[in-house]
């Protein structure tokens, strides 16, 4: 009986692919229902799924969907004999509760391929049919005009047999900023309002951004010329143009010495070195001072300080170990090692945290395991956050959960152990690292490229060194050129600085390659790299906005406005009033810049010090903890009214008069000299009264100087 | 009788909060009022953190009749609940059980301190690349607070960064009280310093205010907006003699002082009393640098001090909140980290053991007088009933008024649920 059905069912089918076979479940169906939404990660996507019906996340893997769509259940998503009537379309087109809404309606392109493959059997494709290798946009990069003008977006897919296919309407469109620029389901933007932001395209587990910028005008002839010190400038100033942005003006030589002292140094300048820029006639004086700067102890020990909030120093070893790490690394910079060099100590490490400073890259938890150091060595060394795909397909980027696996791998021999006085780092004897679901053994496999060969007792993290440093390594240089940048220019070319993907696009790409490159051909020096950055006009541009630039924050058209970090901050201070602060553990004035761990010290808690317990960026953010400690804290207060202090010497001193103090406070403090009206104000609670007066008159300014914003910020 | 209005009832009612009443009086004006309610209370939480890890076998869940090697030299006690009994050293809150739900089915898989409390406080292991914020932190964001104190508070610190507020930003991580057992206790910066009137302050900002002039040309951000908000928070705070009443306890009676007791955590719990009294809606106690983890010589560390003292400041908590009618709008949880080793070690210690450990739960509607799931016969792994943390927290939420559901979108776009996908216990309310 079974037999004749099938017979029937055969004679009655036709060809044998079914009636409408032009419908492909790989390259249709699963496309259309990622592109209605169905497998994004907060639906059927998500790790559970929803409803009890789990799709793979954003269609990466098509053979799981067709089992979920076709076979678990009972197969009740599907009705083969009533096509109009399955779960898989009626729920959509909300014929039925569904908890994510209408989808679509019914006739529209994507019911009627959903509904033309159902009647068609609802097949998967045939054993050997091509699958997606790669996605593009077109255009990549465009430049709207006017707001309200509209494009149009095509995607196309390249298969595994080299066809290819506009995919357009079938793709999933996402817009990362709604208020710049709109996106239909078919690719059809429209500019909403001036500024920039990236259109995702998302199909099959693949995904390409689109970057889009609006302007209201292109630049005119009246767009005026302005002058470019390096390719730096060269590639910021082009796309100020494009964008029909004007740059704000020059720093005035005031401004100019007090930031540039902040941001390499980490000091204000004393009133000598204020005075002897001021007085200098030397055109080239800028440039002069960088190269000072840039020989400058200090400048070591700001970098010393990064890096150690990067690579975590201190957190889970002992105050001796980080001393020695934080030692090490500022060594490294007073030498100018190259980055590739001081990159492959430190993954090629082992040994004692004491002994072997370098070791103390590893320990980032305290259990070494190859996952977490996986992740950890992805986002400090490459800038690329694995963590989402060391449980499943990464939602954003291309990252498979193989990807993490094959990474980790390289680290399966690292481990930790109690010495006698301190934790050692050494490597085991080989350990399969098996994939946690399909668990088959994994070998070491670099990102985006080949498995790596290793003998037993190879050390394989020699291997990833080399491929991390070398020139081709896309990530690599881009990392640190991105971070540099961002400590000098207040924002990352790539931001947030850990997150490089295709998905999250470079605010000026080709100033970021020409960045890298430069930085590789120069020996991966950071001096060299900040020596640019800083004679760069770009740099030294004024922070005070024009009316074309006020809404930028992205393209460096001004400097950008930030808070000094904690330990600039208060050494700021103390300099100012001239009381060092003291930290346990330590010789009397010693800067916070040079301590690097231990000495927990209340002040730079709640400004924001690191606890570097997790990979982040300092949160410059107020907070109350901040403000109560400056109006009624002990370190102000103490610093102000002590005695040997700056202010003791000044009202002391029988040349100074009252004016020349108030001067001398806000030259020293904010290397700028006060307004009539500050002047004024300042002196009131002074004139014709006592020294009692006289004394508290001064504290109040020199309080109100260390709370002001031009103090506390970079600008 | 004078008729009282609603709004001079609600008058009365919160003077009585900051003492200026006593209970008896407010109890006889309230008495005295038309039947209409005050406003419901909003339910706080009081987190006793007993971080360190408590030992399960000798404290909530004893197992007298286990083998030496793992059974406490502490005998088990009755309770005034038939059927449930504890540790002999906690006798005050054995005469209490009525009012508590002990559950002794806590179960998780994480023996490291930072880690599990990291879980503990978010329902996650942490991660080196998101900082999840923990409950505090959360009930701070989505809660705000009714008047100028912070809405979470931790005394006499926060213990770590397990305690804070992650990818939600510094302004909701819980505000640190110090210790309230400390001669003289103030918090930090909370006065002015000598020789500063608010005269003197005032001016100060008011040369502040022209002398930031400059700035505000270039400021595009909203910084100094925010940041002159947060001196503005901070002096109305400075400024608000009752919201800084809520930090005296020096205003406490000396028999209540006493009978909470007069260490860290006893007078940390009464502080607790007074804050949530005062509107806040977390607030943390610990013992402060002192943990319970208990390596060695536990028995009389615990018999000694911890035991002591965590029944006299617990019951003490419980009956307060009780006699001022704020048991019903107060939620009092009691957790370590994990448990410890049902096998005594060489040290005649325990160790970390995170497979099964107690915690209790009281207040805001809690079903007192219940023992909720159970450990096996030397309180090793869990036999009836597992209680998941996740679970734990949802719950919470869930009393609180908060969506468990909901999801944050993480430092790395990463997007988080807040009881990362815990469901409320049915047995608790």
């Amino acid at each position: 009986m079974n037999l004749l059905v099938v017979l029937m069912a055969a004679l009655l089918a036709g060809p044998q692919d079914g009636p409408k076979a032009k419908v492909s479940f790989v390259k249709d169906v699963v496309p259309i229902l990622t592109k209605s939404g169905c497998a994004n990660s907060n639906c059927h996507g998500s790790i559970r799924g929803q409803g009890g019906f789990k799709l793979s996340l954003f269609g990466y893997e098509p053979e799981l969907d067709y089992e979920a769509i076709t076979k678990s259940d009972n197969g009740r998503r599907i009705d083969r004999t009533n096509p109009q009537k399955s779960l898989i379309l009626m729920k959509p087109t909300y014929q039925t509760q569904h908890g994510g809404g209408e989808r679509f309606k019914i006739g529209t392109f994507e019911y009627n391929a959903l509904l033309d493959w159902v009647r068609s059997g609802a097949p998967f494709d045939t054993a050997g049919s091509p699958r997606i290798r790669s996605l593009s946009v077109t255009p990549e990069q465009v430049t709207m005009t006017g707001v309200g003008s509209i494009r149009k977006l095509s995607a196309i897919a390249t298969y595994s047999d080299g066809s290819k296919e506009d995919v357009s309407r079938k793709v999933q469109y996402s817009t990362q900023d709604e208020t710049v620029v709109e996106v239909g389901p078919q690719g059809d933007i429209k500019a909403l309002r001036p500024g920039e932001t990236a259109i995702m395209v998302r199909t099959l587990g693949k995904a390409v951004a689109a970057r889009i910028a609006v302007v209201e005008r292109p630049a005119g002839s009246d767009y005026p010329s302005v002058p470019r010190n390096n390719y730096v400038d060269e590639h910021v100033f082009t796309k100020l143009r494009r964008l029909n942005i004007v740059p704000s003006d020059l720093t005035s030589d005031q401004e100019f010495l007090r930031r540039t002292y902040l941001d390499v140094i980490g000091l204000l300048p004393t009133a000598e070195e204020s005075l002897d820029f001021f007085s200098s006639t030397d055109p080239n004086r800028r440039a002069k001072l960088i190269d000072q700067l840039l020989e400058r102890p200090e400048y070591a020990e700001v970098w010393a300080t990064r890096l150690s909030d990067l690579f975590r120093v201190g957190q889970l070893v002992s105050p001796k170990a980080a001393r020695e790490t934080y030692n090490w690394i500022r060594q490294s910079v007073r030498d100018d090692k190259p980055y590739n060099r001081f990159a492959t100590e430190l993954l090629t490490s082992s040994g004692g945290m004491v002994s072997n400073p370098t070791a103390e890259f590893y320990m980032i938890t305290s259990k070494l395991e190859p996952a977490p150091i996986a992740t950890n060595v992805s986002q400090t060394m490459l800038g690329v956050r694995l963590e989402c795909s060391r449980c499943h397909n990464h939602p954003f980027e291309k990252w498979t959960q193989d990807d993490f696996w094959g990474f980790a791998a390289f680290f399966t021999r690292v481990k930790e152990k109690l010495g006698a006085t301190q934790v050692v780092v050494s490597l085991k004897d080989n350990v399969e690292l098996q994939h946690p679901v399909t668990k088959k053994v994994l070998q070491p496999k670099v990102l985006d490229g080949d498995v790596v060969t290793a003998g037993p007792d190879d050390d394989v993290r020699e291997k990833l060194a080399a491929w991390i440093t070398a020139e081709r390594n896309p990530w690599f240089a881009r990392n640190l050129v991105n971070r540099v940048w961002k400590h000098y220019m207040g924002r990352g070319i790539v931001e947030p600085v850990d997150d490089f993907r295709v998905t999250n696009p470079p605010s000026n790409p080709e100033l970021l390659d020409a960045l890298a490159a430069d930085f590789v051909k120069h020996n991966y020096s950071l001096k060299h790299l900040s020596r640019k950055i800083l004679n760069s006009r770009t740099y030294q541009l004024s922070s005070v906005p024009n009316d074309s630039n006020r809404q930028d924050n992205r393209n460096y058209s001004t400097y950008v406005v930030r808070r000094l970090m904690a330990e600039t901050l208060l050494d700021a201070i103390s300099q100012v009033a001239g009381v060092p602060e003291m930290y346990p553990g330590y010789k009397p004035g010693t800067r916070a810049m040079t301590v690097p761990s231990g000495a927990p010290n209340y002040f730079l808690a709640t400004f924001g010090r690191l606890p570097r317990d997790t990979i982040c960026e300092r949160d410059d953010q107020p907070a109350m903890p901040q403000a109560m400690h400056l109006i009624a804290g002990e370190t102000i207060q103490s610093k102000i009214t002590a005695k040997n202090g700056t202010l003791e010497r000044l009202l002391g001193d029988p040349y100074m008069t009252d004016e020349a103090i108030v001067r001398r406070l806000f030259m020293s403090a904010l290397v700028r000299t006060p307004t009539e009206k500050e002047m004024a104000l300042a002196l009131e609670p002074i004139k014709g009264k006592g020294a009692e007066a006289r004394k508290q008159g001064f504290e109040d300014l020199l309080w109100t100087l260390l709370n002001s914003k031009d103090f506390m910020f970079n600008h | 009788m004078e008729r009282f209005d609603r709004r001079s009832f609600i008058k009365v009612g919160s003077l009585s909060l900051f003492g200026y009443l006593s209970f008896g009086d407010a109890l006889a004006l309230m008495a005295a009022a038309p039947a209409q309610s005050a406003p419901k209370r909003q339910v706080s939480v009081i987190h006793l953190w007993l971080s360190g890890g408590i030992s399960q076998i000798d404290s909530f869940d004893p197992k007298p009749d286990a083998d030496v090697k793992y059974r406490s030299q502490f005998k088990p006690i009755a309770t005034n609940v038939d059927g449930i009994q504890i540790c002999e050293h906690l006798p005050m809150l054995a005469k209490m059980a009525d009012k508590y739900c002990v559950i002794r089915s806590m179960t998780h898989k994480i023996a490291d301190h930072a880690q599990a409390m990291t879980y503990i406080m978010t329902g996650r292991e942490p991660l080196p690349t998101i900082q999840v914020p923990a409950i505090a932190s959360v009930i701070s964001k989505e809660l705000g607070s009714p008047n100028e104190l912070p809405s979470a508070i931790s005394i006499p610190t926060t213990t770590g960064p397990w305690e804070h507020a992650g990818f939600l930003g510094p302004r909701n991580n819980p505000f640190s009280a110090g210790n309230p057992n400390a001669e003289k206790y103030k918090v930090q910066d909370m006065e002015l310093p000598m020789g500063v009137e608010w005269a003197r302050m005032d001016r100060r900002r008011s040369l502040l205010n022209l002398v930031d002039d400059n700035f505000r040309r270039i400021d595009r951000s909203g910084i100094s907006e925010s940041m002159d908000a947060y001196y503005k928070t901070a002096t109305d705070l400075m400024k608000s003699e009752p919201a800084k009443k809520a930090f005296k306890i020096e205003e406490e009676p000396e028999k209540l002082r006493d009978r909470y007791g007069r260490t860290g955590f006893g007078q940390g719990c009464l502080l607790a009393r007074r804050l949530v009294e005062s509107g806040v809606r977390f607030v943390t106690v610990t013992r402060g640098l002192t943990m319970w983890d208990h390596h060695a010589s536990i028995f009389s560390l615990l018999k000694d001090d911890y035991l002591p003292d965590l029944d006299r400041s617990f019951s003490a908590l419980l009956e307060d909140l009780g006699q001022r009618g704020l048991l019903e709008s107060t939620l009092i949880i009691m957790t370590g980290e994990f448990g410890r080793t049902p096998e005594i070690n060489a040290m005649a210690g325990r160790d970390h053991w995170p497979s099964v450990f107690s915690a209790v739960v009281a207040g805001a509607g809690v079903r007192g007088g219940q023992v909720w799931g159970s450990s096996d016969e030397r309180a090793g792994f869990v036999k009836d009933n597992p209680v998941q943390i996740p679970d734990l927290l949802a719950s919470v939420y869930k009393k609180l008024g908060i969506d468990y559901q909901k999801e944050y979108v993480s430092n790395i776009g990463r997007p988080i649920k807040l009881a990362a996908n815990g469901r409320p216990l049915d047995f608790l309310f």
